[in-house]
Protein backbone atom coordinates (compact mmCIF):
# COMPACT_ATOMS: atom_id res chain seq x y z
CA UNK A 1 0.00 0.00 0.00
CA UNK A 2 2.70 2.50 0.62
CA UNK A 3 4.38 1.38 -2.38
CA UNK A 4 1.52 2.43 -4.17
CA UNK A 5 1.28 5.64 -2.28
CA UNK A 6 4.40 6.30 -3.68
CA UNK A 7 3.82 5.30 -7.34
CA UNK A 8 0.93 7.58 -7.27
CA UNK A 9 2.44 11.00 -5.15
CA UNK A 10 5.15 10.41 -8.07
CA UNK A 11 2.76 10.57 -10.44
CA UNK A 12 1.17 13.72 -9.41
CA UNK A 13 4.72 15.28 -9.67
CA UNK A 14 5.29 13.56 -13.07
CA UNK A 15 2.83 16.02 -14.23
CA UNK A 16 4.39 18.60 -13.02
CA UNK A 17 7.55 17.79 -14.95
CA UNK A 18 6.03 16.82 -18.16
CA UNK A 19 6.10 20.50 -19.67
CA UNK A 20 9.34 20.58 -21.25
CA UNK A 21 10.53 23.85 -20.49
CA UNK A 22 11.34 26.26 -23.42
CA UNK A 23 12.32 29.03 -24.21
CA UNK A 24 9.21 32.21 -23.33
CA UNK A 25 7.32 29.50 -22.61
CA UNK A 26 5.20 29.11 -19.17
CA UNK A 27 7.07 27.81 -16.53
CA UNK A 28 4.64 24.76 -15.27
CA UNK A 29 2.55 24.45 -18.36
CA UNK A 30 3.57 24.16 -21.75
CA UNK A 31 3.70 26.93 -24.72
CA UNK A 32 4.50 27.06 -28.53
CA UNK A 33 7.78 27.98 -28.99
CA UNK A 34 10.41 25.82 -30.19
CA UNK A 35 13.90 26.70 -31.30
CA UNK A 36 15.76 27.92 -34.37
CA UNK A 37 16.84 25.36 -37.38
CA UNK A 38 20.30 24.00 -35.65
CA UNK A 39 19.85 25.07 -32.14
CA UNK A 40 20.67 23.33 -29.12
CA UNK A 41 18.71 23.88 -25.89
CA UNK A 42 20.27 22.96 -22.50
CA UNK A 43 18.26 23.56 -19.39
CA UNK A 44 18.47 22.27 -15.82
CA UNK A 45 16.33 22.55 -13.14
CA UNK A 46 15.45 21.79 -9.87
CA UNK A 47 11.54 20.84 -8.96
CA UNK A 48 10.18 20.56 -5.66
CA UNK A 49 6.78 19.42 -4.62
CA UNK A 50 4.96 18.80 -0.54
CA UNK A 51 1.98 17.03 -0.34
CA UNK A 52 1.28 16.56 3.83
CA UNK A 53 4.41 14.12 5.05
CA UNK A 54 5.63 13.50 1.52
CA UNK A 55 8.59 15.60 0.04
CA UNK A 56 10.08 15.49 -3.10
CA UNK A 57 13.35 17.10 -5.18
CA UNK A 58 13.76 16.41 -8.44
CA UNK A 59 16.68 17.44 -10.36
CA UNK A 60 15.76 16.96 -13.98
CA UNK A 61 18.20 17.84 -17.16
CA UNK A 62 16.29 18.97 -20.51
CA UNK A 63 18.20 19.14 -23.94
CA UNK A 64 16.44 20.00 -27.53
CA UNK A 65 17.61 20.39 -30.63
CA UNK A 66 15.63 22.84 -33.19
CA UNK A 67 15.09 20.22 -36.38
CA UNK A 68 13.33 22.97 -38.32
CA UNK A 69 12.31 27.09 -37.61
CA UNK A 70 9.41 25.13 -36.62
CA UNK A 71 10.44 21.53 -35.31
CA UNK A 72 12.42 20.54 -32.39
CA UNK A 73 12.58 17.69 -30.17
CA UNK A 74 14.73 16.46 -26.81
CA UNK A 75 15.01 14.51 -24.17
CA UNK A 76 14.43 14.64 -20.35
CA UNK A 77 16.26 12.69 -17.46
CA UNK A 78 15.29 13.18 -14.23
CA UNK A 79 16.70 12.65 -10.51
CA UNK A 80 14.56 12.38 -7.66
CA UNK A 81 14.34 12.51 -3.84
CA UNK A 82 11.64 11.23 -2.31
CA UNK A 83 11.28 11.53 1.56
CA UNK A 84 8.22 10.94 3.91
CA UNK A 85 7.89 10.50 7.84
CA UNK A 86 9.08 6.60 7.40
CA UNK A 87 12.02 6.74 4.28
CA UNK A 88 13.91 8.41 1.83
CA UNK A 89 15.52 7.54 -0.85
CA UNK A 90 16.75 8.66 -4.88
CA UNK A 91 17.51 7.18 -8.31
CA UNK A 92 16.76 8.57 -11.85
CA UNK A 93 13.16 8.84 -12.81
CA UNK A 94 11.26 7.67 -15.59
CA UNK A 95 13.46 9.25 -18.87
CA UNK A 96 11.24 11.45 -21.34
CA UNK A 97 11.46 11.84 -24.79
CA UNK A 98 9.72 14.46 -26.56
CA UNK A 99 9.14 16.68 -29.50
CA UNK A 100 7.10 19.89 -30.94
CA UNK A 101 5.83 20.96 -33.72
CA UNK A 102 4.79 24.69 -34.78
CA UNK A 103 1.94 24.24 -37.17
CA UNK A 104 0.84 28.00 -36.93
CA UNK A 105 2.01 31.10 -36.98
CA UNK A 106 1.22 34.74 -37.14
CA UNK A 107 3.60 37.55 -37.07
CA UNK A 108 3.24 41.40 -36.56
CA UNK A 109 5.74 44.41 -35.53
CA UNK A 110 7.51 42.89 -32.06
CA UNK A 111 4.89 40.18 -31.74
CA UNK A 112 4.38 37.03 -32.78
CA UNK A 113 1.25 34.67 -32.34
CA UNK A 114 1.86 30.82 -32.66
CA UNK A 115 0.14 27.41 -31.91
CA UNK A 116 1.53 23.83 -31.48
CA UNK A 117 1.47 20.74 -30.76
CA UNK A 118 3.62 18.28 -28.76
CA UNK A 119 3.88 14.44 -27.86
CA UNK A 120 6.29 13.17 -24.73
CA UNK A 121 6.65 9.71 -23.64
CA UNK A 122 8.18 8.60 -20.63
CA UNK A 123 10.05 5.30 -20.70
CA UNK A 124 10.03 2.58 -17.92
CA UNK A 125 14.02 3.34 -17.37
CA UNK A 126 13.64 4.62 -13.72
CA UNK A 127 15.40 2.92 -10.55
CA UNK A 128 13.28 0.43 -8.54
CA UNK A 129 13.75 2.29 -4.98
CA UNK A 130 11.08 2.54 -1.49
CA UNK A 131 10.16 5.70 -1.62
CA UNK A 132 9.32 5.44 -5.09
CA UNK A 133 11.59 7.86 -7.23
CA UNK A 134 9.67 6.39 -10.88
CA UNK A 135 6.09 4.62 -11.81
CA UNK A 136 7.43 1.37 -13.24
CA UNK A 137 5.82 2.44 -16.80
CA UNK A 138 5.64 3.69 -19.96
CA UNK A 139 3.10 6.80 -20.28
CA UNK A 140 2.42 9.43 -22.95
CA UNK A 141 1.76 13.04 -23.17
CA UNK A 142 -0.21 14.76 -25.97
CA UNK A 143 -1.05 18.62 -25.80
CA UNK A 144 -2.34 21.56 -28.18
CA UNK A 145 -1.21 25.23 -27.25
CA UNK A 146 -1.43 28.66 -28.52
CA UNK A 147 0.66 31.68 -27.20
CA UNK A 148 1.09 35.31 -28.05
CA UNK A 149 4.24 36.96 -27.21
CA UNK A 150 4.72 40.98 -27.61
CA UNK A 151 7.67 43.74 -26.37
CA UNK A 152 5.32 44.18 -23.19
CA UNK A 153 1.97 41.47 -23.39
CA UNK A 154 2.42 38.11 -23.18
CA UNK A 155 -0.65 34.82 -23.08
CA UNK A 156 -0.95 31.20 -23.60
CA UNK A 157 -3.66 28.42 -23.70
CA UNK A 158 -2.73 24.81 -23.50
CA UNK A 159 -4.24 21.52 -23.12
CA UNK A 160 -2.38 18.03 -22.44
CA UNK A 161 -3.89 14.98 -21.97
CA UNK A 162 -1.60 12.05 -20.30
CA UNK A 163 -1.93 8.38 -20.75
CA UNK A 164 -0.24 6.38 -18.12
CA UNK A 165 0.19 2.59 -18.40
CA UNK A 166 0.44 -0.35 -16.29
CA UNK A 167 3.15 -1.18 -14.08
CA UNK A 168 4.04 -4.94 -13.53
CA UNK A 169 1.87 -5.48 -10.28
CA UNK A 170 -0.87 -4.29 -12.82
CA UNK A 171 -1.58 -0.91 -10.92
CA UNK A 172 -2.50 1.69 -13.85
CA UNK A 173 -2.76 5.45 -12.29
CA UNK A 174 -5.59 7.57 -13.64
CA UNK A 175 -5.54 9.19 -17.25
CA UNK A 176 -4.91 13.34 -16.51
CA UNK A 177 -6.15 16.32 -18.52
CA UNK A 178 -4.13 19.63 -17.62
CA UNK A 179 -5.72 22.85 -18.64
CA UNK A 180 -3.46 26.01 -18.78
CA UNK A 181 -4.12 30.07 -18.68
CA UNK A 182 -1.34 32.38 -18.54
CA UNK A 183 -0.88 36.36 -18.66
CA UNK A 184 2.62 37.83 -18.84
CA UNK A 185 3.83 41.02 -19.21
CA UNK A 186 7.64 42.90 -19.57
CA UNK A 187 6.65 45.81 -17.58
CA UNK A 188 10.37 47.53 -19.10
CA UNK A 189 10.78 46.48 -22.71
CA UNK A 190 14.77 46.53 -23.52
CA UNK A 191 16.29 45.87 -26.11
CA UNK A 192 18.21 42.83 -27.60
CA UNK A 193 21.36 42.91 -25.43
CA UNK A 194 20.09 44.21 -22.75
CA UNK A 195 18.72 42.08 -19.46
CA UNK A 196 15.12 41.59 -19.58
CA UNK A 197 12.51 40.77 -17.34
CA UNK A 198 9.00 39.11 -17.68
CA UNK A 199 6.34 38.68 -14.79
CA UNK A 200 3.95 36.10 -15.58
CA UNK A 201 0.36 34.31 -13.55
CA UNK A 202 -0.21 31.55 -14.31
CA UNK A 203 -4.12 28.96 -13.21
CA UNK A 204 -3.41 25.54 -13.81
CA UNK A 205 -5.78 22.91 -13.22
CA UNK A 206 -5.81 19.22 -13.41
CA UNK A 207 -8.26 16.66 -13.66
CA UNK A 208 -7.03 12.94 -12.77
CA UNK A 209 -9.41 9.88 -13.18
CA UNK A 210 -9.07 6.94 -10.64
CA UNK A 211 -5.92 4.61 -10.34
CA UNK A 212 -6.67 0.83 -10.83
CA UNK A 213 -5.36 -2.02 -9.44
CA UNK A 214 -5.89 -5.08 -11.37
CA UNK A 215 -8.95 -3.23 -13.16
CA UNK A 216 -10.52 -2.41 -9.82
CA UNK A 217 -11.28 1.30 -9.12
CA UNK A 218 -9.25 2.72 -6.07
CA UNK A 219 -11.64 4.85 -3.98
CA UNK A 220 -9.12 7.20 -2.78
CA UNK A 221 -7.35 8.37 -6.09
CA UNK A 222 -8.13 11.07 -9.09
CA UNK A 223 -9.64 14.18 -8.34
CA UNK A 224 -9.48 17.78 -9.46
CA UNK A 225 -6.97 20.68 -8.45
CA UNK A 226 -6.13 23.98 -9.13
CA UNK A 227 -3.08 26.18 -8.83
CA UNK A 228 -2.46 29.66 -9.08
CA UNK A 229 0.97 29.94 -10.00
CA UNK A 230 2.99 33.22 -10.12
CA UNK A 231 6.76 33.31 -12.03
CA UNK A 232 9.37 35.34 -13.38
CA UNK A 233 11.93 34.69 -16.61
CA UNK A 234 15.25 36.95 -16.54
CA UNK A 235 16.84 37.05 -19.81
CA UNK A 236 19.92 38.14 -21.23
CA UNK A 237 20.84 37.27 -24.68
CA UNK A 238 21.07 33.16 -25.04
CA UNK A 239 20.45 32.72 -21.29
CA UNK A 240 18.01 32.80 -19.08
CA UNK A 241 16.61 31.92 -15.60
CA UNK A 242 12.81 31.02 -14.63
CA UNK A 243 11.01 30.66 -11.50
CA UNK A 244 7.57 30.23 -10.34
CA UNK A 245 5.81 28.42 -7.26
CA UNK A 246 2.74 26.88 -7.59
CA UNK A 247 0.39 27.60 -5.03
CA UNK A 248 -3.26 25.04 -4.48
CA UNK A 249 -6.08 27.19 -5.08
CA UNK A 250 -8.73 24.58 -5.34
CA UNK A 251 -8.96 20.98 -4.25
CA UNK A 252 -11.54 18.28 -5.39
CA UNK A 253 -10.29 15.23 -4.70
CA UNK A 254 -12.22 11.37 -4.22
CA UNK A 255 -11.87 10.17 -0.52
CA UNK A 256 -9.27 10.45 1.37
CA UNK A 257 -6.28 11.41 0.00
CA UNK A 258 -3.38 14.14 0.79
CA UNK A 259 -3.72 17.57 -0.98
CA UNK A 260 -0.87 19.46 -2.60
CA UNK A 261 0.99 21.70 0.05
CA UNK A 262 3.03 23.80 -3.14
CA UNK A 263 5.15 22.91 -6.25
CA UNK A 264 7.97 25.07 -6.88
CA UNK A 265 10.44 24.92 -10.34
CA UNK A 266 13.52 26.84 -11.04
CA UNK A 267 15.53 26.25 -14.51
CA UNK A 268 18.72 27.59 -15.97
CA UNK A 269 18.59 27.49 -19.86
CA UNK A 270 20.74 28.31 -22.37
CA UNK A 271 20.28 28.59 -26.25
CA UNK A 272 23.21 27.48 -28.24
CA UNK B 1 57.92 59.11 -67.10
CA UNK B 2 59.02 58.60 -63.32
CA UNK B 3 57.43 61.48 -61.90
CA UNK B 4 53.80 59.99 -63.20
CA UNK B 5 54.29 56.69 -62.42
CA UNK B 6 55.46 57.55 -58.69
CA UNK B 7 51.73 60.00 -58.54
CA UNK B 8 49.86 57.44 -59.91
CA UNK B 9 51.09 54.87 -57.22
CA UNK B 10 50.66 57.66 -54.82
CA UNK B 11 46.95 58.44 -55.80
CA UNK B 12 46.19 54.59 -55.61
CA UNK B 13 47.69 53.96 -52.22
CA UNK B 14 45.80 57.11 -50.61
CA UNK B 15 42.49 56.83 -52.24
CA UNK B 16 42.44 52.42 -52.28
CA UNK B 17 40.48 52.58 -49.09
CA UNK B 18 38.00 54.59 -50.73
CA UNK B 19 37.24 51.89 -52.65
CA UNK B 20 37.15 49.15 -50.16
CA UNK B 21 33.84 50.12 -48.23
CA UNK B 22 31.66 47.75 -45.86
CA UNK B 23 28.25 47.83 -46.90
CA UNK B 24 25.32 47.98 -44.43
CA UNK B 25 22.36 45.56 -44.95
CA UNK B 26 18.76 46.81 -42.86
CA UNK B 27 16.58 44.15 -42.66
CA UNK B 28 13.23 44.66 -41.61
CA UNK B 29 11.39 41.89 -40.15
CA UNK B 30 8.21 40.45 -37.92
CA UNK B 31 8.24 38.23 -35.14
CA UNK B 32 11.04 39.27 -33.39
CA UNK B 33 9.44 39.98 -29.76
CA UNK B 34 11.94 38.32 -27.97
CA UNK B 35 15.51 38.22 -27.53
CA UNK B 36 15.48 34.43 -27.64
CA UNK B 37 13.85 34.94 -30.97
CA UNK B 38 16.44 37.15 -32.30
CA UNK B 39 19.43 35.36 -30.78
CA UNK B 40 18.53 32.37 -33.75
CA UNK B 41 18.84 35.58 -36.26
CA UNK B 42 21.77 36.88 -34.83
CA UNK B 43 23.48 33.27 -34.46
CA UNK B 44 22.62 32.40 -37.98
CA UNK B 45 23.84 35.83 -39.30
CA UNK B 46 27.46 35.54 -37.98
CA UNK B 47 27.60 32.24 -39.31
CA UNK B 48 27.68 34.04 -42.84
CA UNK B 49 31.50 34.27 -43.82
CA UNK B 50 32.17 38.21 -44.36
CA UNK B 51 29.61 39.38 -41.07
CA UNK B 52 31.77 41.94 -39.00
CA UNK B 53 28.74 43.14 -36.78
CA UNK B 54 25.08 42.46 -36.21
CA UNK B 55 22.52 44.66 -34.27
CA UNK B 56 19.71 44.14 -33.45
CA UNK B 57 16.33 46.56 -32.89
CA UNK B 58 13.42 44.77 -31.56
CA UNK B 59 11.01 47.35 -30.97
CA UNK B 60 11.59 48.51 -34.78
CA UNK B 61 11.76 44.81 -36.04
CA UNK B 62 15.29 46.04 -37.60
CA UNK B 63 18.42 44.05 -37.79
CA UNK B 64 21.59 46.16 -39.18
CA UNK B 65 24.45 43.58 -40.82
CA UNK B 66 27.62 44.90 -41.74
CA UNK B 67 29.33 42.71 -43.98
CA UNK B 68 33.30 43.41 -45.47
CA UNK B 69 33.98 44.28 -49.03
CA UNK B 70 32.93 41.91 -51.22
CA UNK B 71 30.23 40.15 -49.46
CA UNK B 72 26.86 39.99 -50.47
CA UNK B 73 23.89 38.91 -48.97
CA UNK B 74 20.27 37.84 -51.55
CA UNK B 75 17.10 38.43 -50.33
CA UNK B 76 16.27 34.70 -50.96
CA UNK B 77 19.18 33.81 -48.67
CA UNK B 78 17.83 36.34 -45.96
CA UNK B 79 14.35 34.96 -46.18
CA UNK B 80 15.31 31.59 -45.79
CA UNK B 81 17.49 32.69 -42.93
CA UNK B 82 14.72 34.47 -41.14
CA UNK B 83 12.77 31.62 -41.44
CA UNK B 84 14.71 29.21 -39.93
CA UNK B 85 15.02 31.27 -37.11
CA UNK B 86 11.12 31.29 -36.50
CA UNK B 87 10.75 35.20 -37.50
CA UNK B 88 9.01 36.89 -40.99
CA UNK B 89 10.97 38.80 -43.66
CA UNK B 90 9.52 41.67 -45.02
CA UNK B 91 12.25 43.74 -46.45
CA UNK B 92 15.97 44.85 -47.23
CA UNK B 93 17.96 48.20 -48.44
CA UNK B 94 21.92 48.43 -48.64
CA UNK B 95 24.19 50.87 -48.61
CA UNK B 96 28.14 50.67 -48.82
CA UNK B 97 29.75 52.36 -46.04
CA UNK B 98 32.04 55.71 -46.63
Amino acid sequence: MNRMKSIIFVAGLMSLVSSATWAHDPIFSIGPHVLFKGGFEIAPEVRVSKKGDEHETELGLEATYGITGDWAAGVDIPYNFKSNDRNSGDGFGNFGVFTKYRFWRHDTLGAQETAAVLAKVFTDTGANRRPAVSTGTTDGILGLTYGYESRKWYRWASVRYRYNGKNDAGLRRGNKILVDLVGGIRPVPTDYLEPDTVWLLELNGEYGERTESRGVNLANTGGTELFLSPGIFWTKRNFAIKAGVQIPVYHNLNGRQKESDYRAKLVFEWHL
Amino acid sequence: MNKSIATIVLVLIFTGPAFAADTVYHIFAHGMACRYCAFGVDKQLREIEGVKQVDIYLDKGLINVRVKEGTRLTEGQIKTLLENAGVTYQRMEHHPLK
